[in-house]
């Protein structure tokens, strides 16, 4: 718990000495203001008495002082006319985090099986599956979007019509929560459902001697979450709207699964010599057996040391996914707030987007530390 | 390097077939020097303004046109061609920067003082929460966006990908290394740091540092792909440009984009990031092999 908050201070300090370098390099490098793209044909004096008006006019320090109390009442500031930002982005925010929570996880279930697979096998099968995640991993993500909406957008409409009825709206008009509460509510439970597969799983290994089988846990995973969704009593609406993320959501998990497969298999090639492997196999266990329970579970911690380095990366994938298939989420909102010139705005979707990689990189931290009992601390 | 890793690396596969590869895309790039103005008329096979009457766009591959035209009737290969060299520009410049900055990120973490060795870490952590290409598409919106070549980009991407993610895992390796025996050894017999840094230490980070910089290299191309599909760069073609000008401009007639002008370039990308691939599998092998 300590390390925990450690790491969490440690954490916080590095983004708000990020925030403070992005809040002047951005101010030098994009000069001008808000006012600037958008004149409008307005006179010298008017565009000053603007910016006198939304405080344009004044130093940049007085500009950040303002912006740094901002972020620290938790508003995150007014976009430069006055709309306030945490608004905003909170209706951002839960389309990119259902879209970012649901793909790692697919993407981590495949990518590592896959790579686990490949690792043992050498052949021409499995270089053909290592060939295929690598195509997806350098494929250009607007290329894959623009596929997947020429292509997948129509089929998938079809099969909503047809699972939904024809008139597609019936839910939406009974309920009376947003599309941005149910996706938040939606990922939140998935984030739930995998908290309690994992502590029961982790209960049933220590005080049993029972190992449920993995695909058991993951359908009692999927079980959870639908059960989960149902019982807020919107499950329809969630339904609904997955149908609509499944085309991003597909897309990031193309994108990203590659990923987890290239350092999984380099990894488990790494331990596969190891002596205990051996031992293994002399104890009579099958090769399947050792594979998936010893290798791979030695395997996993290079694998979530190099994950956290990736996350950026990831998340890079996620905003030119969001943008290329008009997803609303935080990578279209940023690439507005640039185009806009809207500097608090930009800060402000710099700011949860650093958030948000730190929260993973602290997550994998806790989960390395929770899983290898040679750093466990005491 | 010592000779034992050079002599795995000749023998491996993946690293020649990725070899290979790069040397035909360095062919790619210089070819428009010799085949603009020359045997092919500027006029029809400019990447940018070049339009030929006789045939009807989008044109199917012929042998006019190998790879066919688009629906503005650029020829293909020619645009092709001519955006291979900004890629390759910019990819040995992200690859170079990227593997320096992490090595001398590593090297400052483990030799020096337990203070800043702190304080760099706290740089890398930072750095690790902006995703490059975002920072380039900030930079690219901005007054500098037409001064923004292929170099500078890489010098940038290299920074950031490099300080960051590069040297994050480059200083655990340091630090790794720095509690084995033979470190011991030489402090016991008086090396200075600098020698400790320079001779024993960066033999053992080499390998790693070149499976990174590669690894950089595909993040740094699908980046300035993309901003450049955005349209915010100096460069007038690229594969980005093609993929945006394939999708965005279709046929007017069945609404159908060019297709060939949209999966070229995404192959070629594919390709190009394929072969830094092969390459850092294969010195990773190699280096492996060795321990």
């Amino acid at each position: 718990m300590r390390y925990v908050a450690g790491r969490l201070v440690q954490g916080l300090f590095a983004l708000l000495g990020f925030l403070t370098v992005m809040f002047f390099a951005v101010q030098l490098i994009v000069p001008g203001d808000y006012f600037t793209p958008f004149r409008l044909g307005l006179t010298e004096s008017e565009v000053d008495a603007l910016r006198a008006q939304y405080g344009l006019d004044q130093s940049v320090f007085v500009q950040y002082w303002r912006w740094l109390t901002s972020l620290f009442d938790g508003s995150l500031g007014t976009t430069t006319i006055g709309r306030p930002i945490s608004g905003l982005i909170t209706n951002a925010i839960p389309r990119t985090l259902f879209v970012l929570v649901g793909g790692l996880v697919i993407a981590f279930l495949i990518g590592t099986a896959q790579g686990r697979w490949s690792s043992w096998h050498r052949g021409l099968r499995s270089e053909v599956v290592t060939f295929v995640g690598l195509v997806f991993l350098t494929a250009f993500p607007p290329f894959l979007a623009f596929v997947l909406t020429e292509r997948a957008h129509m089929p998938m409409n079809e099969l909503r019509r047809s699972v939904m009825g024809e008139s597609a709206n019936p839910w939406r008009s009974a309920t009376t929560f947003t599309e941005e509460q149910v996706l938040f509510q939606m990922s939140v439970s998935l984030l739930a459902s995998l908290a309690v597969v994992a502590v029961v799983t982790a209960l049933l290994r220590r005080y049993t001697n029972a190992r449920p089988r993995p695909w058991w846990v993951v359908i009692g995973g999927i079980g959870l979450t639908v059960w989960w969704w149902w019982q807020g009593g919107r499950g329809a609406f969630a339904l609904d709207l997955l149908f609509e993320a499944a085309i991003p959501l597909f897309a990031f998990v193309l994108l990203s699964y590659g990923e987890f497969l290239l350092i999984m298999q380099s990894s488990m090639t790494g331990v596969k010599h190891d002596p205990y492997v051996l031992t293994g196999m002399a104890k009579g266990l099958t090769e399947r057996q050792v594979r998936n329970r010893h290798a791979s579970s030695n395997a996993i911690l290079p694998l979530l040391a190099r994950f956290a380095v990736s996350v950026p990366f990831l998340m890079t994938g996620l905003v030119i996914v969001e943008r290329s298939l008009g997803w609303s989420g935080l990578g279209d909102f940023l690439f507005f707030a640039i185009t806009a010139q809207d500097i608090p705005l930009v800060m402000g979707a710099l700011a949860v987007i650093g958030a948000v990689s730190l929260l993973v990189r602290i997550a994998l931290d806790v989960m390395t530390v929770s899983i290898d009992p040679r750093i466990r601390r005491p | 390097m010592n000779p034992g890793l050079l002599r795995r690396l000749r023998k491996s596969t993946p690293f020649w077939i990725g070899v290979f590869i790069l040397v035909v895309f360095a062919a790619m790039a210089i070819a428009p020097t010799f085949l603009l103005g020359n045997a092919w008329p500027t006029g029809i096979y400019d990447p940018v303004t070049g339009y030929d009457f006789e045939v009807f766009h989008p044109a199917p591959p012929s042998a006019a046109h190998l790879l066919g035209t688009d629906n503005q009737g650029h020829d293909v290969l020619s645009q092709l061609l001519s955006a291979t060299r900004p890629t390759f520009v910019l990819a040995t410049v992200a690859a170079l920067v990227t593997a320096i900055s992490a090595t001398v990120v590593a090297l400052i973490g483990a030799v020096s003082t337990p203070w800043v060795d702190r304080s760099v870490g706290f740089i890398s952590d930072a750095l690790l929460l902006l995703p490059a290409p975002i920072f380039m598409l900030i930079i690219g919106s901005g007054a500098l966006s037409q001064e923004i070549g292929p170099i500078t980009f890489g010098v940038i991407y290299g920074l950031i990908a490099g300080i960051g993610g590069g040297g994050i895992v480059l200083r655990a390796q340091a630090k790794s290394i720095m509690v084995r025996p033979f470190i011991d050894g030489a402090r016991v017999a008086g090396v200075s740091r600098w020698r400790m840094a320079t001779r024993h230490l960066l033999p053992h980070l080499v390998p790693l540092a070149a499976v990174f910089m590669l690894l950089a290299v595909a993040g740094a191309v699908i980046a300035d792909g993309f901003i450049s599909f955005l349209g915010q760069t100096a460069t007038d073609v690229s594969w980005g440009t093609m993929v945006y000008w394939g999708t965005t401009f279709v046929n007017p007639i069945t609404g159908d984009p060019a297709w060939n002008g949209v999966l070229a370039p995404s192959v070629a990308l594919t390709l190009f990031c394929t072969a830094f691939h092969l390459i850092s599998v294969g010195v990773r092998r190699a280096a492996d092999s060795q321990q």
